[in-house]
């Protein structure tokens, strides 16, 4: 409704096209906000929507009772302010400009914040393997199993991000990645332990 | 540096190779081996795919990044969470974690298969708009089932892939020991997907290669004479069909 209410050049001015989000460039702070806000949304909505069925037990109850009530609080503040951003914009009188067209945006090349963030979740492995050193009676296993699609489609997505940087210091970068990846790819599974032991429960 | 690359990795495999056959395990020195040509070929083949996607045409290259590497990728990520929420919400509802081994699986196998059909995507769309449209099956050819050895493959794997994917998706909430049976779905669903990907991979590779040495011509004319024969094949359908329809 709110962005409904806005003008058709409120809408341009404040749209953010994927090129933009892509290259990161053009993006105001604002809508960096934005985006993680509903990043947030959209993660809640999910981990609510697979607890929408889930039949607690005894002893259990108050955990996961606690964990939705942090998922739901949290989803909802994040959508507020998201709504709220966006009528700001709605608030703010900007005179009736003429519309310019915008100029169709050409990306060569991913924004590095895309590639550090790819690289990032593909460390999240290394990090499984930095906890089996320490605790190797843990779950990293199970925990691994379930991270390693992520960690692969990163590994792949963040290699091809830059295909035009042929530089040395580029390529050195991919071999570099490549090594961390595959030689920490695999975590022995632990031994059978019960699930309260867990630390995510 | 492709050595200094792989290097590393296969010595860290060698040395589980060795740990595992003092463990006992076999299976699992024999996976440490077969990690060292499969990682290989996987660096190998993003070179090669970085070299083909900088060839592409600056519009063509943007529609790629944005709409394939972004969009795409972003939706296949976002369902991959959505599995490991199914998989995190079942060890959080029950006590007793054998029974998450089911959805454990399911979850594991889907998440595999979709990030395997994003990259087959993501090598399609690689590809220059004219070597796609070369390779790409159209409805009229599938309707006259007039497909290459390759394609019938290509289909057949098709459509076990979405079996075995359909069978784990209704497996994924079920609170239940392990069930080998979807173990094997999986795995047959993971193998399907697997050589989709190399039967992609193989063609849109050859036929690069064909277009950057200028011999484009034969896999078009191929591809004339099959329109031709599909035309000519509908046509005998028809025929077939009107006198059949005279009959009656």
């Amino acid at each position: 409704m709110v962005i409904g209410a806005m003008s058709e050049r409120q809408k341009r001015d404040h749209a953010v096209s994927w090129e933009k989000i892509a290259t990161m460039t053009n993006v105001k702070l604002r809508h960096k906000i934005v985006g993680f806000l509903l990043t947030l949304v959209g993660v809640c909505s999910m981990f609510l929507f697979c607890l929408l069925e889930t039949e607690t037990e005894e002893g259990k109850d108050e955990s996961l009772g606690t964990t939705v009530s942090i998922l739901g609080l949290t989803g909802t503040a994040a959508v507020i302010l998201a709504i709220l951003s966006e009528a700001s914009v709605l608030m703010k009188d900007e005179g009736g400009e003429a519309i310019e067209l915008e100029e169709e945006i050409i990306v060569s090349e991913v924004s590095s914040f895309w590639v550090a963030l790819s690289v990032v979740m593909t460390m999240s492995y290394t990090a499984l393997y930095a906890g089996y050193a320490f605790n190797p009676s843990g779950y990293w296993g199970e925990y691994a199993d379930l991270i390693l699609p992520i960690v692969g489609l990163s590994f792949i997505i963040s290699t091809v991000m830059k295909p035009l940087r042929n530089d040395r210091k580029y390529i050195r970068f991919i071999v570099c990645h490549f090594v961390q990846f595959a030689v920490c790819s695999e975590v022995r599974k632990s031994e059978e332990r019960s699930v309260q032991d867990m630390p995510l429960c | 540096m492709l050595t200094a690359a792989i290097f590393p990795h296969s010595l860290s495999q060698v040395l589980g190779f060795v740990g595992n056959l003092k463990l006992g395990s076999n299976f699992g020195a024999a996976f440490n081996l077969l990690r060292i040509p499969i990682y290989c070929i996987g660096l190998k083949l993003i070179f090669r795919l970085r070299t083909t996607i900088a060839k592409l045409p600056p519009k063509e290259l943007s529609g790629f990044l944005v709409q394939t590497i972004f969009v795409k990728c972003a939706a296949c990520l976002a369902t991959i969470v959505f599995f490991l929420f199914e998989d995190i919400t079942c060890w959080m509802e029950e006590t007793d974690d054998t029974l998450c081994k089911n959805t454990s699986t399911a979850a594991l196998y889907l998440s595999i298969i979709i990030l395997i059909a994003t990259l087959t995507s993501v090598i399609r769309r690689s590809a220059q708009d004219e070597v796609r449209k070369e390779l790409s099956i159209s409805k009229e050819r599938l309707a006259s089932f007039d497909l290459d050895v390759k394609e019938k493959v290509e289909l057949g794997c098709l459509f076990i892939t979405a079996a075995a994917s359909l069978i784990l998706l209704s497996s994924l909430g079920v609170s239940s020991e392990q069930n080998p049976a979807n173990i094997y779905t999986g795995m047959i669903g993971f193998a399907g997907f697997t050589v989709i990907f190399f039967i992609e991979t193989s063609e849109l590779l050859q036929a690069e290669e064909r277009r950057s040495s200028g011999i484009s011509t034969s896999s078009s004319r191929r591809l004339k004479m099959k329109r031709m024969g599909s035309r000519n094949l509908s046509s005998s359908y028809l025929s077939k069909s009107s006198r059949f329809m005279d009959f009656v």
